[in-house]
């Protein structure tokens, strides 16, 4: 067989994807990534540090428990294990959630204190170089400010990284 | 050896809760507190003073209209009261390995620190209330 011969599509298509895994092996080798957990709530998007994370779960039935702060919607039963449920709407000051079947229940835990946050929607889970995350924007709103740690584009849109730390504090304080 | 083998083969106590609902939620109450469960009218012609649980607990966000009511009147609480609660469903048995702590990322206010613990039958969450601290506070 001739050395030139003209390759077929299926070499096209294995030599491309050959290259893509070894440029993917470049960013491996040469990038410090970070785990991000990007979800969406009241329409924008944030991500949670994926150490942060604990597990995903759709919605569970949440029992009301009287006399808590507004932002605390009840506890859930996570295979035999009592968990508490937070509006994470009402403390970053956007629109309060009334839980729906399509929200999902992230399990996070920071410094001791672990919870159910209720999202509208998680999408996507990634390890992103961390030369691409930058300080937290000057246009957020004061509110959600104060529980931010930083920003990453992603998918064409900006998302605010929340810091767990932050949101614990609240939890144990209020 | 065999004091190894009976600590632990031996059974943790059972301890005896007292279900009812109120504003569609379920709670349990440990049956030692509780002296008698009567009718409210029952207890109103014997110059009892009785108190509405939701009142108590510091409900706000549910409706808490009693369907059924009935009412606790307990041991050793200081006054003699009753505590008003809404369908009263029978009595469970738990250990205390079936019993969890209120997570401590929830803090409750005055009235609600009555609440003390959760269990889970059938994957329903029961609360557990104090009723001599509810009662006292």
């Amino acid at each position: 067989m001739a050395k030139n011969a003209k390759k077929s599509k299926s070499d096209l298509i294995l030599e491309e994807a050959r290259k893509l895994r070894e440029e993917k092996k470049i960013v491996d080798v040469d990038e410090e990534t970070v785990k991000l957990v990007f979800i969406k709530l009241a329409g924008k998007l944030y991500a949670f540090y994926g150490a942060d994370i604990r597990e995903i779960l759709t919605l569970e039935k949440i029992t009301f428990v009287p006399g808590t702060a507004d932002f605390i919607l009840g506890i859930i039963n996570v295979r035999g294990e009592i968990e508490s449920v937070i509006d994470l709407g009402k403390i970053l000051g956007v629109k309060g959630k009334t839980a729906s079947e399509t929200d999902r229940l992230v399990i996070a835990e920071k410094e001791g204190v672990r919870t159910g946050i209720l999202v509208d929607s998680v999408e996507d889970m990634t390890d992103a170089p961390v030369s691409l995350l930058h300080p937290p924007l000057s246009s957020l709103n004061k509110k959600i400010a104060q529980f931010v740690s930083g920003g990453i584009k992603h998918g064409g849109a900006e998302a605010a990284i929340l810091d767990m730390g932050k949101i614990a504090h609240k939890l144990i304080n209020e | 050896m065999n004091s190894v083998g009976h600590k632990s083969t031996s059974q943790p106590a059972l301890i005896e809760f007292l279900v009812f609902s109120v504003g569609g939620i379920r709670f349990g109450a440990d049956m030692e507190q509780v002296s008698k469960i009567s009718r409210r009218e029952d207890e109103n012609r014997a110059g009892q003073k009785i108190f509405n649980f939701h009142e108590m607990i510091n409900f706000k966000k549910i409706d808490c209209s009693y369907k059924s009511p009935k009412a606790i009147l307990l041991k050793d609480c200081n006054e003699e009261i009753g505590i008003l609660v809404d369908s009263p469903e029978g009595i469970i048995s738990r250990t205390a390995r079936d019993i969890q702590p209120i997570p401590s990322s929830i803090k409750l206010k005055k009235g609600s620190r009555a609440i003390w613990g959760a269990t889970v039958i059938e994957d329903d969450i029961i609360l557990l209330v104090d009723l001599l601290k509810l009662c006292n506070n």
